[in-house]
C-alpha cells in the first residue's frame, strides 16, 4: 500500500475497525501501518475507543418499566375510547376558550372568588403530578390474616423478618397517627389467625363466621387503596387510614353476641389492642339495627404524599381491582423485587425528615411528620382532640396503650401551608427588610402580611416544593439577615462618624469663636 | 419485506413470550394488544441504553423510553413489515432523542448555559490524573458526547449498539454509503480529540 490521502486513510481505518475489509485488503493494511507509526497509534486510539464503549456501563434495569407503560397505555386507551377522534379537536378548542374566559376573568374582573378557583384548580393540577407513574397498593397481598389484625390491633406487618410495621391510633391523648415503626419483634405479641379469633371468641355458626368473612373481604380492598407506592419512590397513605381499625373492630364487635363481646373484650385487653369493647350488653339494639348506626367505611380520597424530599396533599381515587389484576399479571421476583427496593427507599425516607414538618392542611388540619431511626411517624390530628363519631354508636373506645417510641418535641417546625404551596416562616424584622430588597422574579418567594405583630415571610413555589428547595430558601433567608446586619452596623458606624465630624466641626468653630 | 402471513402457522405451537418479533406484531395487529408487552421486555433495555448513550444521563431515560414506546404503540398497527422491528424502533428513538436534543439546544440558548464549556472542564479534570480503565472509558465517553450528533449517532449505533452498516442505514433513514462516510468523519474526529487526552491509556 502506497501513499494514501487523510480521507481515504479514515475510511480504511474505519472499514478495518468494523471487520469490513476482506482478507486481502486486511494484510495489505497492516503491512502499512506495520512501516507506519503515526497511523498504527491512530487505529490503536479508535479501537480502544471502540471497546470501551462496547464494554461501557450500562443503566441499570427498571423493574418498573413495563409497569409504568402499560398503566400509561391504559390511560390514554380509555380516554380515546371515551372521548373520540372526532370530538378531540372541538374539546382542545373549549379547553383554550375555557382557560381564556378565565384570564379574562382573572385579569379585568380582578374577582377575588375567581382569582381562589382559579389558584384552587392550579393546585389540584399540581397535586395530582405528585404521584405521576406507577401507582400500586403497597399491600397487594393480604390476607384476611393481616385484615383482621389490623382490626384488632391497628398493626400491619411490612417486613416479617425485621418486624417493621404499619401501625395507626386515634385517641384524644397522642391524637391520630399513622406510625411505621421499625424493629418492634421485642414489642410484638404473635398475630391472631381467623381460625383462633373464632374459637377465642365463640364464633361457632356457619352464618356468623360468613359475616366476619365477608366483612374482612371488604376492608382488604379499602387497606389496598389507602397505602400507595409509585415507582417515584413515593408513599401515599390515605388520611383516614388513623379511622379504618377503628371502623373495623366496631364491625365486628357489632354482630357479636353478648357472651361473644365478652371473649372479644378479653382478647382486646390481653392483647393490649388500642381499643376496647364500650359495653358489653350495650347498646340494646339488634344487630340489623346496630349495623346501620355504626361509623361508615372512611370514603376520603385524599392521601398524604411523602417522598425522598417533600410532603403534600394529593387527591386520589383508586380501581384497586384493576391495579391488583396486573399486578397478578406482573411475575412474583418481580413484585417481591419492587418491595425491596422501597423498604430501602424509605430507609432514605425516614433519613430525610430527622425535623419535625407540619403541613397546614385544606380543611385548617395541621398535619406533622417526623423520624427517628425508630419510627417515622405522621400526626393527622394533633394531640388532645377527641376523634368524632358523628352521632354514631359509639361500640368500642380508644384505650391508652404507652406509646412504641419518645415523641419528639415540637422545635424547629417548618410550616407547610398547602393551600397556596407556600411556606411561612416567622422571621425577624431585619430578615423581612432584607426580602423586601430581593429583585423579583429572580427568586420564587415573596413576602406575606408584615402587618402582624411576628412579621412572616411566604416563600411562594410554583408548585410543591423539595426539601432541598425548602432548604435553600433557608439559607438565602440566613444569608440576606447577615447581610442586612452587615450593612446596618456599617450604617451606624457612619452616622457615628458623622456626628464625631459634625462635634469635631463646632468644637473647632467654638474654638475660633473664642479666639 | 412484506407481511410474513405464513409465520402464525409455523410458530403457532411456540409460546407467547418465544414468538418472533413478527408473530406478536401480526397478533397485536389482529387485536390482541397484550402481546406488546413481551416487544418492550425484549427491547426495553437496548432503547433505554440507547438514550443513555446519546444523553449520557440517567435522569431522562426513562420518560423517554416511555415516550418512544407509547409513540411505537400508537404507530404499530400500520407496521408494514418492510423492516425489522427493532430498526423500526430505533429510528423511532433516534428520532424522538434528536428532537430532544434541539429542544434542549433552544433551552440552552435562551439561557445562556454552554455545555463545551462544562465539558472541556471536566475533560480536563479528568485528564489531570493516572488513567484506570473507568477513568479512560469516561473520558471517550465525554469526547464522544462533544461530536456533533450527526456523526456521534452512528458511531453510538455501530460501536455500542453493535448494529450492521445495512441497519443504521435503516435506522437513520439515509443510505449506507452516508453511513460509512458519517462514521469515518466521525471516528477521525474522536481520534484527533482523543489522542492529546488518553495518550498513556494506549
Amino acid at each position: 500500500m502506497n501513499v494514501i490521502d487523510t480521507k481515504e486513510l479514515d475510511r480504511i481505518i474505519t472499514l478495518y475497525l468494523d471487520g469490513e475489509l476482506d482478507s486481502d485488503a486486511v494484510k495489505a493494511f497492516e503491512e502499512y501501518i506495520a512501516t507506519h507509526p503515526t497511523v498504527a497509534r491512530d487505529v490503536d486510539v479508535l479501537r480502544l475507543a471502540k471497546r470501551s464503549l462496547k464494554e461501557g456501563k450500562r443503566i441499570p434495569h427498571n423493574d418498573w418499566f413495563w409497569l409504568r407503560l402499560s398503566n400509561t397505555i391504559d390511560r390514554s386507551e380509555s380516554r380515546r375510547k371515551r372521548f373520540p377522534a372526532r370530538f378531540r379537536s372541538a374539546a382542545s378548542l373549549a379547553a383554550v376558550a375555557a382557560v381564556t374566559i378565565s384570564l379574562i376573568g382573572i385579569v379585568y374582573l380582578k374577582d377575588a372568588p375567581l382569582y381562589q378557583s382559579y389558584f384552587r384548580d392550579k393546585k389540584n393540577q399540581l397535586q395530582n403530578t405528585l404521584m405521576q407513574g406507577n401507582i400500586i397498593p403497597f399491600f397487594s397481598h393480604l390476607d384476611k390474616n393481616d385484615v383482621l389484625n389490623f382490626a384488632l390491633f391497628g398493626s400491619l406487618p411490612l417486613d416479617s423478618a425485621n418486624g417493621t410495621a404499619l401501625t395507626v391510633k386515634n385517641d384524644e391523648h397522642d391524637g391520630a397517627q399513622i406510625e411505621i415503626v421499625r424493629d418492634r419483634s421485642g414489642q410484638r405479641l404473635p398475630p391472631v389467625t381467623v381460625k383462633e379469633f373464632y374459637a377465642n371468641v365463640g364464633l361457632h355458626a356457619e352464618h356468623e363466621r360468613q359475616f366476619v368473612d365477608s366483612m374482612l373481604e371488604t376492608y382488604t380492598r379499602k387497606l389496598q387503596a389507602s397505602v400507595l407506592v409509585s415507582d417515584k419512590n413515593e408513599i401515599a397513605i390515605n388520611e383516614q387510614l388513623a379511622d379504618l381499625n377503628r371502623t373495623m373492630v366496631s364491625s365486628i364487635a357489632a354482630s357479636l353476641k353478648p357472651t361473644q363481646r365478652a371473649r372479644l373484650q378479653r382478647l382486646l385487653l390481653e392483647r393490649q389492642a388500642p381499643y376496647a369493647v364500650v359495653s358489653i350488653t350495650e347498646p340494646k339494639l339488634e344487630p340489623h339495627e346496630l349495623r346501620q348506626r355504626l361509623p361508615k367505611l372512611p370514603a376520603g380520597n385524599r392521601y398524604v404524599v411523602i417522598s425522598k424530599d417533600t410532603v403534600g396533599f394529593a387527591e386520589m381515587t383508586m380501581d384497586v381491582e384493576a391495579i391488583n389484576e396486573r399486578l397478578r399479571r406482573q411475575a412474583i421476583a418481580e413484585q417481591q423485587m419492587m418491595a425491596e427496593r422501597m423498604f430501602k427507599e424509605f430507609a432514605e425516607m425516614q433519613r430525610q425528615f430527622e425535623n419535625n414538618i407540619v403541613i397546614s392542611g385544606p380543611d385548617n388540619n395541621t398535619i406533622r411528620v417526623f423520624s427517628t431511626d425508630k419510627v417515622f411517624q405522621i400526626n393527622l390530628q394533633p394531640p388532645g382532640t377527641a376523634p368524632s363519631y358523628g352521632g354514631m354508636v359509639e361500640v368500642v373506645r380508644p384505650r391508652r396503650v404507652p406509646p412504641t417510641v419518645p415523641r419528639k418535641p415540637l422545635n424547629d417546625v417548618v410550616v407547610i401551608d398547602d393551600s397556596a404551596f407556600t411556606f411561612e416562616l416567622s422571621a425577624g424584622e431585619d430578615a423581612v427588610r432584607a426580602f423586601r430588597r430581593l429583585p423579583r422574579g429572580e427568586f420564587r418567594f415573596e413576602i406575606a402580611d408584615t402587618s402582624a405583630s411576628t412579621p412572616k415571610v411566604r416563600i411562594m413555589f410554583k408548585s410543591t416544593p423539595t426539601r432541598k428547595e425548602i432548604d435553600a430558601v433557608l439559607r438565602e433567608m440566613k444569608q440576606r439577615e447577615e447581610e442586612l446586619i452587615d450593612i446596618d452596623s456599617l450604617l451606624r458606624e457612619n452616622k457615628k462618624r458623622e456626628i464625631e465630624m459634625l462635634e469635631k466641626k463646632n468644637n473647632a468653630g467654638k474654638r475660633i469663636f473664642e479666639l | 419485506m412484506g407481511k410474513p402471513a405464513i409465520i402464525n402457522i409455523i410458530d403457532a405451537n411456540i409460546p407467547v413470550d418465544q414468538k418472533s418479533d413478527d408473530s406478536l406484531i401480526m397478533l397485536f395487529q389482529s387485536g390482541d394488544t397484550s402481546v406488546y408487552r413481551f416487544l418492550v421486555e425484549r427491547y426495553q433495555e437496548k432503547v433505554r441504553n440507547l438514550i443513555y448513550s446519546i444523553f449520557n444521563e440517567s435522569g431522562i431515560v426513562d420518560d423517554l423510553a416511555q415516550e418512544i414506546f407509547i409513540k411505537a404503540y400508537e404507530a404499530l398497527p400500520k407496521f408494514r413489515f418492510e423492516s425489522s422491528f427493532y430498526t423500526w424502533l430505533y429510528r423511532i428513538a433516534v428520532n424522538r432523542s434528536r428532537d430532544e436534543m434541539r429542544r434542549r439546544k433552544v433551552k440552552r440558548f435562551l439561557s445562556f448555559h454552554s455545555v463545551e464549556h462544562s465539558t472541556n472542564r471536566s475533560l480536563e479534570e479528568l485528564t489531570s490524573t493516572t488513567f484506570d480503565d473507568e477513568q479512560t472509558h469516561e473520558v471517550i465517553e465525554k469526547t464522544l458526547n462533544s461530536l456533533p450528533e450527526k456523526y456521534r449517532i452512528p458511531i453510538i449505533l455501530k460501536d455500542i449498539d453493535g448494529l450492521s452498516y445495512d441497519e443504521i442505514a435503516e435506522v437513520l433513514a439515509c443510505e449506507i454509503g452516508t453511513v460509512k462516510s458519517r462514521l469515518s468523519r466521525g471516528r477521525s474526529m474522536l481520534k484527533e480529540k482523543l489522542k492529546p487526552l488518553i495518550a498513556g491509556a494506549v
